[in-house]
């Protein structure tokens, strides 16, 4: 099982044929995507449901928890999925992440071969529940302080920033077609996220998986851009910046293994 | 994840699932109730459906 046609590298194609060895146990990408979406559509038709007669100042806990996803989006991605940790839980995080599924997809072949690599990109159906059991709290005080109109838009922005995420990452990995080459924003991301899965600039830029306006508020985006420039930049190449790494600045905590030499957990 | 982890996530999440389960019978919505009611068994089964990804 692999792309018939591809320029990936031998090592990347070694390292993929590697990780679906070692792999054990069954598995159904489209599954997962099932059980993902289906926990997602039925928790925001509980929390809207519940909203009632919402006033034009609460609709603003919408743009605001937004903008608040975006932010915990890029930091996670920049300080917890690419730097290895002590902690056991981010140590994981960044295994998944730099290790395999940076090793998995490079910016030379992006492309899923079939469902079952599905796996190395979407989180483990417990990431849902993880990020939704943290949203609560902060449903619960905004409820209580702004009234439960408040905390049910926070909650049910939360869970919609998930799903948002995931299906633009799995945009990020499928093959060209009409829709990722031109839906706006989609299109966007695509190239954004090639581009960091170069190795030379995975730790630095192109942070955000969904809309890349922190990557723009914090100069983490490899374009030199407004902030609409660079949402509705596309596939284009024309704004590139020309400062950039030209190597690799992957970390190795001492005495460990080349980052290649990594077998999949 | 380990099961030492993924053990208690389930615990919480069924509690929060019953905790759920009782808040919208007290707003009487009867209709998100029986969502939560699908929903909490149907997150812990997502917790365990597919096995660790692990080297053979």
């Amino acid at each position: 099982m692999e792309l018939a046609s591809s320029d990936m590298s031998d090592r990347q194609r070694k390292y993929r044929e590697t990780y679906r060895q070692r792999v054990t146990g069954w598995y159904n990408g489209w599954l997962h995507i099932a059980i993902i979406y289906i926990i997602g559509v039925t928790a925001l038709y509980i929390y809207i449901a519940n909203l009632s007669n919402v006033t034009p100042l609460q609709w603003l806990i919408v743009p605001v928890t937004f903008l608040f996803c975006n932010f915990f989006e890029w930091w996670l991605h920049r300080f917890a999925m690419h730097r290895p940790s002590q902690n056991p839980v981010f140590r994981a995080v960044y295994n998944r992440h730099t290790l395999m599924h940076h090793q998995f997809f490079t910016e030379k072949e992006m492309r899923f071969a079939d469902h079952l690599d599905y796996r190395v990109t979407f989180f483990p159906p417990f990431a849902l529940a993880t990020f939704t059991l943290m949203s609560i709290p902060g449903a619960l005080v905004s409820g209580w302080l702004f009234g439960a109109n408040v905390g049910w838009l926070f909650i049910a922005t939360t869970t919609s920033t998930y799903l948002t995420y995931e299906f633009m990452h799995y945009c990020c990995h499928v093959n060209e077609n009409a829709f990722v080459r031109w839906m706006p924003f989609v299109n966007t991301l695509r190239r954004h996220h090639t581009a960091h899965h170069a190795q030379s600039i995975m730790m630095e830029r192109n942070m955000n998986l969904t809309f890349p306006i922190m990557d723009w508020a914090f100069g983490t985006s490899d374009l030199n851009r407004g902030l609409l420039g660079t949402l509705f930049n596309g596939y284009g190449t024309k704004h590139l910046k020309t400062d950039m790494r030209k190597t690799s600045r992957t970390p190795r905590p001492r005495g460990s293994k080349p980052a290649g030499m990594q077998p999949a957990e | 994840m380990p099961f030492r982890v993924k053990f208690p996530l389930t615990c919480i999440v069924a509690l929060v699932a019953l905790a759920g389960w009782f808040y919208m019978g007290w707003l009487g919505q009867t209709g998100p109730q029986w969502a939560v009611a699908f929903l909490g068994p149907f997150m812990v089964f997502a917790l365990w459906v597919f096995p660790e990804v692990a080297r053979k």
